[in-house]
């Protein structure tokens, strides 16, 4: 408890000014002057999440897009500028967003903005540039296909979420890539790049208002088109599923993922302690017990997810060498049925607590990093605020809540076990 | 119609970075930066006890004796040792590299002391428990085995086997091989930390990198109570050797039934500390080295469409280094695609224009900034100019080294060290030696 409250005593909140301009764009500015660079970005709440079936990866195509010419720059002019200006720039794609970002120097960041807000409003989306990046996202498929872990990951989505969008895989499926047309991706465009639907980011070496008035210059005049996420409820599970996906691997898995809930629901910050308690770090109880003293597993973590509209509580486990994925799978139940009958000490929960916190300290560390974190609240809470009411939410938690959402989730009706093994080719090499 | 680019003067970018250096009695060399951003101090000891130094027979030992140092000290388990940091929501971790070993600490201000204190428990007094041992053989044999999945980890590894050859200190990966971290006993463990963990006073010595919210007198004061006496040692190399070049092509494929095939082809490189570094990398920046911008990425990539992610890359060591260029791509594209890797690799020699050099320049001279934004970035540069040697008057005299690099040096580096007709060539995936179409080649089993 001591070691808590001295932390709470250096724990400041983070800072950012925040502008909404008329169009809608929101900007968020982070200041931090440890150094003379900047973090320029911008979010669009678009991602896997909005992707009806047979488009699924359209999100991602488009970023790739993206760095395809506008009506004002060639393709190449985007990296070349940045490049040239000793920058760093990429885009990703995710089940609720499409992010591009470039880190500058302090005195360069208004290049990125600059480019931005000219791909927000003038994309070029040319046909003859379309096919060749589609074939560069069906090897980026092929990758993700070739990756044993990964792909099992993305098995887990489909089963685990049977109608809800969640199932849908980032990259897409293949026989979507094939079919979408550059059409098809200049209407998602037009949906969802503008103003309204956009989170500018910049972090790290800059002025607050400095930032808003060149935002509000590029940016400003460009109009704004709300777009609303529609809704969907994946039907409550009635009853444990289990499967097994075959891959050319040594070493097989397993997995086990219950529902949960969404990242405001109060029981959040408990299902977020109970993955500390499991996994984060090396006294944790998977490293401590099932790694080292039983020596049942090479690689094991338990992860909350909570995400906008659902959550997940993920757990994964490679068993060391001569042990079997039915013996990892009953040792994980047994430590989650621990969960559920003892109470955790104040030690452990102070110690994960303290974990958890210590992290929101060392994150502000890097600009790109904390530019990255607040956006990701905004867009999901809709309020990067929330980000502040964290550690004392993490603080409220009792040994008694741990027991309670560990009796309420960890059930056998609510969970997906997969078995990631060998195939029949690779067991008989 | 595509609009010119804005052209940017070359002006100082950098920022002052305050490195302060001293030298406990036993010669330990202490650098510290003082940043009060955050209430956080990183710690890294880096000790010149990485892989190379692994015996033929026992690769993997270095690993494991680094890894033991927190599985049970003289006055904590491994378990208290875990307790006592995290306790704190600090992390400490061993570390293995082919070079150098050591170990990495971060806390919130306050716990300094405690994360001193466990560094020299962990340091001075490991005892190398026979069980923690056999347990910690178990996890490192699954892991050798788990990254045989991964086609990357085992194209990797098949590729620095054949390029450095066969018992070169450099040929196997730090983790060793399973049938090598087996025979590993107690007893090596023991005798290589006793030639291995000190403050040596070889060509390579032995140094901490503190960055944070420290004072730095008073962080002197600390780590001198605590390592002032730690006695020095000395390292010496064992099997490195000069890797040739081979006379011709030599390929090897590694079958997996995967719907790509992944790509690396090379040899060995210039080593850290190389005098044309610079003019290497700035090379390689244009070859393949700059993402979507480098030639191989933009021929392989952006014309044909053939992979994600191509490239081309040196990895550099004390005492050797790599040189390789990779692709993953559809299997039935593997040919074309490594037809277009040597293609850009034999174009640059002669072909190289002032543009792309300019280009180059300014990114690496706009980009320094970047490299030391945050502290653990500081701490990594900081560890790399020790290492390299390269003086801590590297900052001021970094935009005038990179300026000075003429078209000439950058070609000559190309020269030098771009090998077109005779490389090596790995492949993982479903592929046939048939289905490549490399004249000469040589197919090993």
């Amino acid at each position: 408890m001591i070691q808590l409250l001295l932390f709470l005593a250096i724990w400041q909140p983070i800072k950012v000014d925040k502008f909404v301009l008329d169009n809608g764009l929101t900007l968020l500015v982070y200041e931090d002057h440890f150094a003379p660079v900047v973090s320029a970005q911008i979010h669009y709440r678009v991602g896997a999440y909005n992707e009806p079936k047979g488009r699924t990866g359209i999100s991602h195509l488009l970023e790739h897009m993206a760095f395809k010419g506008t009506k004002k720059h060639g393709p190449k002019d985007y990296d070349r500028a940045i490049h040239e200006a000793g920058g760093e720039e990429n885009g990703f794609t995710s089940t609720h967003v499409t992010a591009f970002f470039a880190n500058l120097h302090k005195d360069r960041y208004a290049i990125e903005l600059d480019f931005e807000a000219d791909r927000m409003a003038n994309l070029l989306l040319d046909p003859k540039e379309f096919e060749p990046e589609k074939h560069v996202v069906m090897e980026e498929r092929r990758l993700n296909d070739n990756d044993p872990y990964g792909a099992f990951g993305e098995e887990f989505d489909l089963i685990t979420y049977l109608y809800h969008p969640y199932r849908n895989p980032v990259v897409g499926f293949m026989s979507d890539l094939e079919h979408i047309t550059v059409a098809d991706v200049k209407d998602w465009y037009r949906r969802y790049y503008n103003p309204s639907n956009a989170i500018v980011v910049v972090a790290g070496d800059v002025e607050a208002e400095a930032a808003y008035a060149l935002v509000k210059k590029l940016f400003g005049k460009l109009k704004g088109s709300p777009v609303k996420d529609e809704i969907f409820a994946e039907p409550p599970q009635q009853g444990e599923r289990r499967f097994e996906y075959r891959k050319d691997v040594r070493m097989p898995a397993v997995g086990i993922q219950y529902h949960t809930v969404t990242v405001l629901d109060p029981e959040a910050y408990a299902l977020n302690l109970i993955g500390t308690i499991l996994s984060q770090g090396r006294s944790s109880r998977f490293q401590r017990e099932v790694v080292r003293e039983k020596n049942l597993a090479v690689n094991i973590y338990a992860y909350s997810s909570t995400a906008k509209y659902a959550g997940t509580f993920y757990l994964f486990g490679i068993p060391q060498a001569g042990i079997d994925v039915k013996t990892l799978e009953t040792e994980i139940e047994n430590q989650l049925d621990r969960l559920k009958t003892e109470k955790v000490t104040a030690e452990e929960l102070d110690k994960a607590k303290r974990l958890v916190m210590a992290q929101t300290i060392y994150r502000q560390d890097s600009p790109t990093g904390i530019g990255f974190t607040i956006a990701n609240w905004e867009n999901t809470t809709g309020d990067w605020q929330n980000i502040n009411r964290f550690p004392d939410e993490i603080q409220k938690v009792t040994a008694d809540d741990i027991v309670r959402v560990a009796k309420k989730y960890f059930i056998k009706d609510n969970r997906t076990v997969g078995y990631l093994l060998p195939s029949e080719k690779s067991e008989e090499k | 119609m595509r609009k010119p680019m804005i052209l940017f003067a070359l002006i100082v970018l950098v920022h002052a970075v305050d490195i302060r250096q001293d030298t406990l009695p036993n010669g330990l060399l202490v650098l510290s930066i003082e940043a009060h951003k955050l209430p956080e101090i990183m710690v890294r000891f880096m000790i010149p006890a990485g892989s190379f130094s692994d015996p033929v027979g026992k690769e993997g030992l270095a690993n494991l004796t680094n890894q033991m140092l927190i599985r049970g000290t003289k006055n904590y388990s491994g378990d208290a040792l875990a307790d006592e940091i995290e306790s704190v929501g600090g992390d400490l971790s061993p570390f293995c590299a082919d070079d150098y070993a050591g170990l990495s600490g971060r806390v919130l201000t306050p716990d300094f002391p405690r994360l001193v204190k466990l560094m020299k428990e962990c340091l001075f007094y490991p005892n190398f428990d026979t069980l923690q041992l056999a347990r910690l053989k178990r996890e490192v044999i699954s892991d050798i085995r788990a990254a045989g999945d991964d086609p990357e980890q085992v194209g990797g590894l098949a590729f620095r086997q054949i390029a450095f050859g066969t018992g070169n200190s450099y040929a196997h990966d730090p983790a060793g091989y399973d049938s090598t971290v087996s025979t590993v006993t107690v007893k090596d463990i023991r005798d290589y930390y006793q030639y291995a963990y000190g403050p040596p006073s070889g060509p390579q010595p032995a140094f901490v990198v503190c960055v944070g919210d420290f004072i730095h007198d008073s962080l002197i004061v600390l780590l001198t109570r605590e390592f002032g006496d730690w006695p020095a040692k000395r390292s010496e190399l064992s099997n490195v050797f000069s890797s040739p070049l081979p006379e011709r092509p030599v390929g090897r494929i590694i079958k997996r039934d995967i719907s790509q095939a992944y790509v690396f082809l090379g040899y060995s490189g210039p080593r850290l500390r190389a005098p044309d570094w610079n003019a290497t990398r700035l090379m390689n920046y244009i070859l393949g080295g700059s993402g979507l911008t480098s030639r191989i990425m933009h021929s392989i990539r952006e014309e044909q469409g053939l992979a994600y992610d191509a490239r081309s890359s040196f990895y550099r060591f004390v005492y050797g280094g790599l040189f390789v260029a990779s692709v993953q791509t559809k299997k039935e594209m593997a040919n074309q695609a490594i037809q277009s890797l040597i293609k850009e690799i034999g174009r640059i020699k002669d072909d190289l224009t002032a543009d792309e050099v300019s280009w180059a320049k300014k990114y690496y001279i706009g980009h320094f900034p970047l490299t030391f934004d945050t502290y653990g970035e500081l701490a990594e540069l900081t560890a790399q100019i020790q290492i390299e040697n390269l003086g801590f008057d590297y900052f001021d005299r970094y935009e005038k080294m990179i300026n000075g690099l003429g078209i000439d040096q950058i070609r000559a580096a190309a020269q030098k060290y771009l090998h077109p007709d005779s490389y090596y060539l790995v492949i993982v995936g479903d592929i046939k030696p048939e289905d490549i179409k490399i004249d000469g080649i040589r197919w090993l089993d």
